[in-house]
Order: structure tokens, then sequence, then C-alpha cells
């Protein structure tokens, strides 16, 4: 990508009006280019500038102690933790996948199970689009750098309260040298179902949000997915799946653990 | 560590701060949230539309500025637009995850009296600057910008609802974006 053209994109870029796929060769242009990165500083000012239009709002009086105490947890976690080199793994990533792979099956034929009247036909497109969610896993994770020997890996199956419910799968990456990420795709939703859902991870401090899914981000299949990053995902075990009423929908304990080994250096 | 809430901050004083948040510093978190809480807070409310999803915004924002302020470099820009760009990074992202998601209309400060008391001298400038900015659009150049800053649109979706050329939309919006860059040129922000 040269600079003409990452220059006739760096308004869109600065106000955040890029699909996410065109965002990063322009991230990654900026990275070494002087240049478009002043440009591309300017414009993000002006953005930036922006935000403070809104009328404001007065946030509850416990948020500064909530997030002073999350900052502070963050902190005396990183403090603990062993300061191991960062590295690239593929071999994470191939493990994490492949795990990512056996889970799939495990919660498509869970799905199936509960759902045997569909026809063969609908069979087949539950499969293409387990593997199309696995290629998207790929896609996230390839933007990734994996950088520790000691990262571990848990996975979990989704299982709904009802019977034709849906289902699903789960995967955290546990490290403790680089931020760790949670991953939650469900997939065979109903049409008729509340949403939007809200995924969250239970464990001994605690429960963490990982996202929702509104009503859009279902394909036609009634498959979804959620992740996001966290400061340390230790014990967090459960994933609860619930829908706009509150009401449980699917849950499932991270069972599988795979410990994933860097390559040598 | 002692750190203003008021006035402009030094590139220095940012500098001590971002070093104070990376160390866990009580002072330096507070400080922190104290000049730039409610503006994060406020941007999440408007694009979210929840207080809850605001609240989670703004501690993701917090979490995110602390796991990256090794990164922060002051000569390269200022605090507020550092932590602007990631809440609203995060917030966009988050829209378009959940295409669909429950939002009020959008109400720019001009439009809604302020609650008397509440603002810092800090924020106040900020504000200025951004009203300054709007001022200076025609209101088809406003509803442009806010269409892709505060709903996460793509430049391709409002050409595409807008029934226009992706390449007039894309010239529209950089010709906006020049105005808020020359409304502000020269004003110390905070």
């Amino acid at each position: 990508m040269n600079c003409t053209i990452v220059r006739d994109r760096l308004t869109e870029h600065a106000l955040g009006a890029l699909p996410v796929r065109d965002a990063g060769p322009i991230d990654r242009h900026l990275a070494w280019c002087a240049a478009c990165r002043k440009e591309a500083g300017e414009l993000q000012r002006a953005s930036a500038t922006l935000g403070f239009a809104v009328a404001p709002h007065e946030p509850a009086h416990e948020l500064e102690d909530r997030i002073a105490g999350s900052v502070h947890a963050a902190a005396s976690r990183r403090d603990r933790r062993p300061h191991a080199p960062p590295r690239r793994s593929r071999l994470m990533l191939v493990a994490a996948l492949t795990a990512m792979l056996a889970v799939l099956g495990t919660g498509w034929g869970a799905v199936m199970a509960v759902r045997a009247s569909r026809s063969d036909d609908a069979v087949l497109q539950e499969k293409i689009r387990s593997q199309s969610a696995v290629e998207r896993f790929r896609d996230v994770l390839n933007t990734m750098e994996f950088g520790d020997s000691d990262g571990e890996v848990y996975l979990g199956t989704l299982v709904p309260s009802t019977a034709d419910g849906g289902g699903g799968s789960a995967l955290t990456l546990v490290s403790p040298s680089i931020i760790d990420m949670a991953i939650v795709l469900v997939n065979g939703v109903p049409a008729e179902t509340r949403l939007p859902f809200t995924i969250r991870l239970r464990g001994a401090d605690g429960v963490l949000t990982v996202g929702h899914i509104a009503k859009g981000g279902l394909d036609e299949s009634g498959a979804g997915i959620v992740m996001r990053e966290f400061d340390d995902l230790s014990g967090y075990g459960s994933v609860i799946v619930r829908d706009a009423d509150g009401g449980v929908v699917m849950s499932g304990e991270m069972r599988t653990r795979a410990t994933v080994a860097s390559p040598s250096p | 560590m002692q750190a203003r809430n008021d006035g402009p901050l030094l590139p220095k004083e940012e500098q001590q701060l971002m070093e104070g948040l990376l160390a866990g510093n009580d002072d330096a978190i507070r400080a922190l949230y104290a000049r730039y809480g409610r503006p994060i807070y406020s941007l999440g409310y408007r694009l979210l539309g929840t207080r809850e999803s605001a609240e989670e915004l703004t501690q993701d924002v917090f979490l995110t500025a602390w796991r990256k302020a090794a990164r922060f470099d002051p000569t390269r820009g200022r605090l507020s637009t550092w932590l602007m760009t990631i809440a609203h990074n995060l917030a966009v992202d988050r829209l378009r995850r959940e295409t669909g998601v429950s939002r009020p209309t959008l109400v720019l400060v001009d439009e809604v009296p302020d609650a008397p008391g509440l603002d810092e001298e800090a924020v106040l400038i900020e504000r200025d600057a951004a009203l300054r900015a709007l001022s200076s659009l025609t209101a088809a150049e406003r509803r442009l910008v806010v269409r892709a800053y505060f709903r996460g649109m793509t430049a391709r979706e409002i050409a595409e609802t807008d029934g226009i050329p992706l390449g007039t939309v894309k010239t529209r919006l950089r010709s906006a974006m020049i105005k808020v860059r020359k409304a502000n040129e020269g004003k110390e922000l905070v």
C-alpha cells in the first residue's frame, strides 16, 4: 500500500469510518511512514475533538473506585507474573485452532443432537458454517502475537437450557506474560430468541463480561461470535449466556485444558 | 503524585501521569479519571446508549490505557486525543459487533443545557474546542461527520444510505475534517 492510497483513506481512518479489514494495512503503513503518520496524527486530533461535543453525562460515583480497583488489580497481577520474553509462536496458534476445531465439532454435534429433525442440507450448512467460523478464528489469531511458553488454552462446550436453544463453544487463552483472551461462539440460536445475548465468564474472582450479541450479530443460521481481551482470565472456568430477559439460555464449563508450548528460540 | 484537575497539562505532566498509571499509582489513576472519566463516559453513553455499556467502556478505556501506557508519547500528541481515540475505537468496535443495539438520538452539547458546577476547566476548554469545530461545519457536513464518528458508519455505508458515490462521501468527509482541524489551529487543547 503506497502513500497515495493511504492518504486517500486517512480521514475515514481517523473518524473510525473504515471497515476493520481495511484499517490493518493502513496501520501497518503508518508504523513506518513518518509523513503519513504526521498527517494521520493531525486528523486524529481533529477527530478526537469531536468526542468532547456530546452532552455531558455524570457516571455513577462508584465507577471511579471500580476503575481504580481494576487497574490496581491488573498492575498487581502483572507484578506477580514471571517476565517471559515475548516470542511469536505459530505452534500456539496451531494448537489453539486444533483444539478449537475439536470443540467446534463437539458443540456442533450437541446442537445437532437436539435438532435431529433438520434435513441433511441443514446439517451440511451447519458444518460449512462451523468451518467458516474456524476461518474467522484463524484470521483473528493470526493478527495476535503469542509470546510465552506457559500459555494455556481452555475450551468448553455450551449446552442449551432447552432442547431447541442452540449451542456453542468457548475458548480462553490464559497467559502469564501476554494479554489473555476469550472467544465464545454460539450457533443454532432460534430466530424467536430474545436478544441481545450477554455472554459472561464466571470465576473465583467474580464475573467478567465477554460481550453481547444483538440480532444483527447473528448470521442466518443463528451463529454469532464475541471475543475480548482481558488482563487475567486465570480461574474463570464457566461461561453463561443470558437472553434479553436475563434468563440463562446456555452455559458451559471450560473443562478441556491444553498447554501450548512455544517453539525453541 | 501531585496532579492538577484544572487547566491544560504540560507534556511533562501528561508523561508523569501515564508513568503513574503504568505503575498502578492510585493518585495518578484518580487524577486521570477526574480529568477524562466523564468525557469518556459521556461519549460511551451517546454511542452505546446505556449506562451499563458506558461504564464498561470507560473501564475498558482505562485498562487499555494502562496496558498501552508505555507507548504513549506526549511529543506525538495530547493525552486527551490518545484517550478519546481509544474510547472511540473501542465504542465503534462494539457498535459494529452489536448492530441493532438500542441507543438514544445523539444530542450535542449546544442543544443541551449544562448542569452547573460539574465541569472542570480542562473539560470546558475541550468542549469549547469541540463546539468551535462543529460550528465551522455546514449542516450537511455536520450530519456526515456525526454519522461517521458517532454512529460508526463506514463511508461506504453512508454512500449506500444516501445514494451518492463513495468518492463524494470521502471528499466531503475530508473537507469537513480539514475545517475541524482549522477551527482549532493554534488553540491549546487539553
